[in-house]
Formats: structure tokens, C-alpha cells, sequence
């Protein structure tokens, strides 16, 4: 099969679709209650000082100039196969 | 003395209450979001500040303009802001008295600045140019400040007096600002409120602070203290009838705990009778 | 210059750095040692912001360093790329790249990506709100057409590569995912994957790709391809890629905004 074709034969199963295909997104959105679906305001915390929740901590040292830090969440989780990948 | 009911009391609307909100619509007098959350093309939070908007008056209150930086940059961010104006028109649109930017690097935070003829000409230049752009006067609020400046010229209720003359910008008068300030200068906060025209007070904020080694530090993470309960009543015996609003934004609680908290406010009603005693008068 | 613009600058240097101290305090009233611990003070905030609107943007990295190395990295990441924006929501638009240069990252090599993969789904959760096209916009074309006509994208469409499976590792980390982050991940970190990420009604949404459609849809969405150049450079990649899954997928996933035919273009 020369290219186009394989073009006209790729086009056709996409004709064959018709307009059978539509969006299911209206559909989902009548079910999904937007405040549901809505994230957090990154700038609540800019109103407030010192906060717990939005700040950890009210007062910051400097950064340490070591690192010193060693990952501690899902990482460990994902652990066993962390060799690179082969490049190809 | 009659005593007669002062606008009702609003909440600040954040994201673990919207669904309760929406769904059993509190009797609430308005909510209040920060403008920058809704600084959106669309998406799911933009949607639900215009449910809110079907149910209550809007008071879009802003954290990021910065107004007294010198160095600012933000013909952008007031553009983002008189789109968010346009689409769900407000009742309030306010902004804080602090800078917040220099040199390209914004702190996201609100910072105060000496108190002085400069920086009053520059403030006023920007309210102005703020209200000439959404075509509305805007709110401005008294800032917690933690230090200050041994250049001032004057002092911040002095300032916000001043700022009310040369732009006719309202005020938004934070009591727990207030108080935190007075506490944390050793200063009386009925001194400040002498100083400030209560006329052009259009809205209140109470919220909670934190007691540190550091002094009082304003983290909008606790319940309205009683000495900001008293300046409330306060307030409301010179007359101001503008709505208060509760503020909480860490350590969020339950929606009970605010709606509990409009409802005390509500409970302290204005005062018709005693003159405001407002003596302010801008000079011709 | 300016009494203002020179207080805003060294309070900005306390800010940014305990070593800006000494220039500030001599502008403050009162006790020098209290303004200090109240320059800290402001100083913690303004890093405790940055770091709370990173964890936002970031959640799945978040979870994978740990709280203790991501808040240590929000902080390096903030010394060196502060915010420059009123609005937290646009800033670490650049923290992958900052990943990809910072030393210790190089144990969490996937990191990088998976931040990258965040971003995008960030932007996305805030992008315009679009009615997606259906299937009848291809039943009004002819073969010829189509073969010539462009493919517009709804806003929030991205795409990605990565020599790593990003999208396995975004999608288990959800909190709705399948098993749940409490047994040990299913992911295999040999391998590597194309992400696509869409907003779905008001949700946002990811899922892998194969290289075929990969190629496919960003010849059209970076590109500007035409169909039939983007399908043979999609055949090309992949021998079995199907055009009309593909469509398919597009269609019912609500990828496509709208169609412009030849004469449209201009």
C-alpha cells in the first residue's frame, strides 16, 4: 500500500466513526457539583501571618547549607526497581 | 438610645465550606473570597464563585496588589482583577494598605512601610488609578503590622484618614488589626479608631491572632477575642452600620463555628441615636 | 533615590536572607533585638507561602520526597527562583527545571518530570471553560479536507514525554486511586511513557499515550500540523497506530475545540 493510500484507508476509518463519537463531558458535568471538583486558593495564606495550617512554621531560620535531608514518602513505596531506564 | 441592626454579617467563603455553603445557603449577609483565587480563565473555582454569586452578595477582597510598593508592575494583576469586577460584580472590591513587591521579586505577604509624605502621594496615585480603572471605589484595609519605622511622619489611622480625602476611597476596618497593632506598640486601640473617619467605614473584618514570644501575630486561626468583640460594639455606638465580616483563614473549622461567630456580631447592633462623632472633615 | 523604594529594599534583602538584618534594623522603631525575631518572623511567612502554594501546584511530588525534603526544597527552590507575581497560584511554574539541576534530586530521577507532569495538570485545573467538538464535525468533511485540515486543541491540553512512567506514577498517586497509596505502588520505573493531560467537564485528567498517538497529537497541538502530515508522521512511529481510535479517544475525551479546513486558515 503506497502512502496515500494508506492515507485514504486511515481517513475512511475515521469517516466510519461517523458521528457515532461525541464528548462524554456534558454528560459528567451535570453529575459533578463544581465546588465539588474545586481546589484550594493558593493565596488564602497571603492574608494571614505566622499561620500553622499555611505556614508549618511562624518563624524561618536560615536554609541549612548541607543537605541534610533524606526522602521519606511513597519513593520507598516505588523502591526495588529504581534503575535507570534503558535509553534508547 | 435605639439601638437598630447594623448590615448583616458575611463569612470568608475558603474551599473546605463551599459545598456546604452552596448546598444549605446559611443566612448570611454576603461572602467574601480573595480575588486572586478567581484570577482564572475558568475552571471549577471560578464556577463556584459564580453559584455563590447566585446566593449572596460577593466581597472580593485582594492579598497581592501590593498598593504602596514603589516598584510594582501591576497593570497586569489590576487587569485580572477589573475582568473578575466585570464578571461577578461585586458588592466590595478592597485592597490592603502594605507593599509587597521590589525589584521583580513579590513576597506574597503583606508588608508595612513607613508612614510619610511620599508614600501617601504614591498610595493615593494608585487608588485613584485602581478606581478610575474598575470604575468603583475600592476598600482600604489597615494592616497588622509587626514593626515600624522611625522615619514615619505619621500615624497609619492618620495615613487612611488622609487617603480617604485624596482618592474618596472607603475604609475596611480591621478590628483584630487594630487591636494586634495597639497590643504589640503598647498603644490604646480606642486612639486609632478616634483617628479614623468613621464615615467612610464600609465594611468590618474580626478574626483571631495568635499570642507568641514575638507578640501578637494575626493568623486569621482562631475565634473573634472579647477586647475585639468591645471594639466592635464600639464601632457600632458611633454609628457605623457597615457589615462586619468574619475572617478565617487557618486551621479552618467547622462552618457551625463561623456561622455561630456572624451571629454574635449580629447581635451587636448600631447605635442610631449618638452622633458618630466623626470630626473628620477633608479640607477643601 | 527614594526614602520608600530604598526601606522596600533592605527590608526585601531581610526577606530574602537573615544577612539582609543589619541593613534593615537601623530604619525600624524600638527594641533591635525584638525586630529582629519580628524581621524572622516575616521573613518564615514569606517562605511558608511560596512553600504552601508549591505544595498546591505539587501534590504527587510532595507525597514522594515526604513533607520534611519537599519543604526543604520549596525553601532552596524560593532562594532561588522567588515568586514575582501578586497571585501564588502562578508561582513554581519553573521547579522542574530547578529539580533537574538540584544535586540531591538526581536519587529521585523521575522527579523532575513528575513535576513537570503537575504543572500542567495546575494550569489545566484553571484553563477556559470550553464545549468540546463532536463527532458530526468530521461527518461534514471530505477525504480531501480532512487530509488538509488543522485540529485545535480545548484549553488545558498537554502533552508529555518522559523516560519514566509519569502518568502511572501521577495516576497512583491520586487519592481516589485503585488499591489506595497504602500497599507498595505498582509502577515499574523502566519504563517510560507519553502523558496526556485534558480537563474533563471541570476535572482534570491524566492518562498514558502510545508513541504513535503521542506523535499524532503533537504534531497537531505543538506543531500546527495538518491531519494527514500529522498521520504520517504517526504511522511513522508507530506501524500499527490506529487513526481512528485515536480520533475516537479525542472525540469522547473532549480533546478537540474546533476544525479549520483549508479556506479557514487564512
Amino acid at each position: 500500500m503506497n502512502k496515500s493510500a494508506a492515507l485514504s484507508a486511515a481517513l475512511a476509518s475515521v469517516f466510519a466513526l461517523g458521528i457515532v463519537a461525541s464528548p462524554v463531558v456534558a454528560a459528567a458535568e451535570g453529575k459533578e457539583k463544581c465546588y465539588g471538583v474545586a481546589k484550594k486558593g493558593a493565596n488564602d495564606c497571603a492574608s494571614a501571618n505566622g499561620s500553622h495550617s499555611c505556614a508549618g512554621q511562624a518563624k524561618a531560620d536560615n536554609d541549612p547549607n548541607e543537605w541534610v535531608f533524606v526522602a521519606s514518602g511513597t519513593c520507598e513505596k516505588m523502591g526495588g526497581k529504581t534503575a535507570a531506564p534503558k535509553k534508547g | 438610645m435605639k439601638s437598630h441592626p447594623a448590615s448583616p454579617t458575611g463569612i470568608g467563603l475558603r474551599q473546605p465550606h463551599y459545598a456546604r455553603v452552596l448546598e444549605e445557603r446559611p443566612h448570611i449577609g454576603f461572602v467574601e473570597v480573595h480575588s486572586e483565587n478567581f484570577f482564572h480563565d475558568g475552571g471549577a473555582a471560578l464556577r463556584t464563585l459564580e453559584r455563590a454569586r447566585g446566593c449572596y452578595p460577593v466581597s472580593l477582597h485582594g492579598v497581592g496588589l501590593a498598593l504602596a510598593s514603589v516598584d510594582a508592575r501591576s497593570e497586569a494583576h489590576v487587569e485580572r482583577l477589573a475582568k473578575l469586577v466585570e464578571r461577578v460584580e461585586p458588592e466590595f472590591v478592597s485592597e490592603h494598605l502594605c507593599w509587597g513587591a521590589v525589584d521583580g521579586v513579590h513576597f506574597n505577604d503583606l508588608l508595612p512601610f513607613p508612614y510619610t509624605g511620599e508614600a501617601l502621594a504614591l498610595v493615593a496615585a494608585r487608588v485613584n488609578a485602581l478606581q478610575d480603572r474598575l470604575r468603583r471605589p475600592v476598600l482600604i484595609e489597615n494592616l497588622s503590622a509587626y514593626v515600624q519605622f522611625r522615619d514615619a511622619q505619621m500615624s497609619e489611622a492618620q495615613f487612611l484618614a488622609d487617603l480617604v480625602c485624596l482618592t474618596g476611597c472607603g475604609l475596611l476596618l480591621d478590628l483584630n488589626n487594630l487591636y494586634v497593632n495597639a497590643r504589640n506598640f503598647g498603644s490604646d486601640p480606642m486612639d486609632a479608631l478616634e483617628q479614623l473617619p468613621m464615615h467612610a467605614v464600609r465594611e468590618i473584618h474580626l478574626a483571631g491572632h495568635a499570642v507568641t514570644e514575638y507578640g501578637l501575630i494575626d493568623t486569621h486561626g482562631s475565634a473573634v477575642c472579647d477586647d475585639v468583640w468591645s471594639l466592635l460594639a464600639a464601632v457600632r455606638r458611633r454609628g457605623v452600620c457597615a457589615p462586619a465580616l468574619i475572617e478565617w483563614d487557618t486551621d479552618l473549622p467547622e462552618l457551625d463555628v463561623l456561622l455561630a461567630e456572624a451571629a454574635r456580631a449580629d447581635r451587636i447592633g448600631a447605635v442610631a441615636d449618638e452622633s458618630n462623632g466623626d470630626r473628620h472633615v477633608c479640607a477643601a | 533615590m527614594s526614602a520608600l523604594l530604598d526601606a522596600q529594599r533592605r527590608f526585601a534583602g531581610a526577606l530574602r536572607s537573615a544577612q539582609g538584618e543589619p541593613a534593615m534594623l537601623p530604619l525600624l522603631a524600638g527594641d533591635t533585638e525584638r525586630n529582629r525575631g519580628l524581621l524572622g518572623v516575616y521573613r518564615g511567612t514569606a517562605v511558608a507561602n511560596a512553600n504552601a502554594a508549591l505544595t498546591l501546584a505539587y501534590p504527587v511530588c510532595r507525597q514522594i520526597t515526604g513533607d520534611d525534603y519537599f519543604d526543604a526544597l520549596a525553601r532552596r527552590y524560593w532562594a532561588l527562583a522567588p515568586s514575582t507575581d501578586g497571585d501564588l497560584n502562578r508561582y513554581g511554574h519553573s521547579f522542574a527545571d530547578f529539580l533537574d539541576r538540584f544535586e540531591p534530586v538526581r536519587a529521585l530521577p523521575y522527579l523532575p518530570d513528575v513535576a513537570r507532569l503537575e504543572w500542567s495538570v495546575h494550569v489545566a485545573t484553571t484553563a477556559a471553560d470550553a464545549a468540546p467538538l463532536g463527532g458530526e464535525a468530521f461527518a461534514a468533511l471530505d477525504p480531501d479536507a480532512l487530509a488538509a485540515a488543522r485540529l485545535h486543541m480545548t484549553p488545558g491540553f498537554a502533552l508529555l514525554g518522559s523516560a519514566w512512567p509519569i502518568a502511572d506514577i501521577w495516576l497512583q498517586h491520586q487519592p481516589n486511586a485503585a488499591g489506595g497509596l497504602g500497599d507498595a505502588l505498582d509502577i515499574d520505573l523502566g519504563q517510560a511513557q507519553y502523558a496526556v493531560v485534558w480537563r474533563d467537564g471541570l476535572r482534570v485528567r491524566v492518562a498514558a499515550l502510545s508513541a504513535g498517538a503521542h506523535a499524532f497529537w503533537a504534531a497537531i497541538a505543538l506543531v500546527g500540523a495538518s491531519f494527514g502530515d500529522a498521520w504520517a508522521g504517526a504511522a511513522g512511529t508507530e506501524q500499527d497506530f490506529n487513526l481512528a481510535a485515536a480520533i475516537e479517544q479525542a472525540i469522547t475525551c473532549g480533546w478537540l475545540h474546533h476544525i479549520k479546513t483549508r479556506g479557514q486558515e487564512q
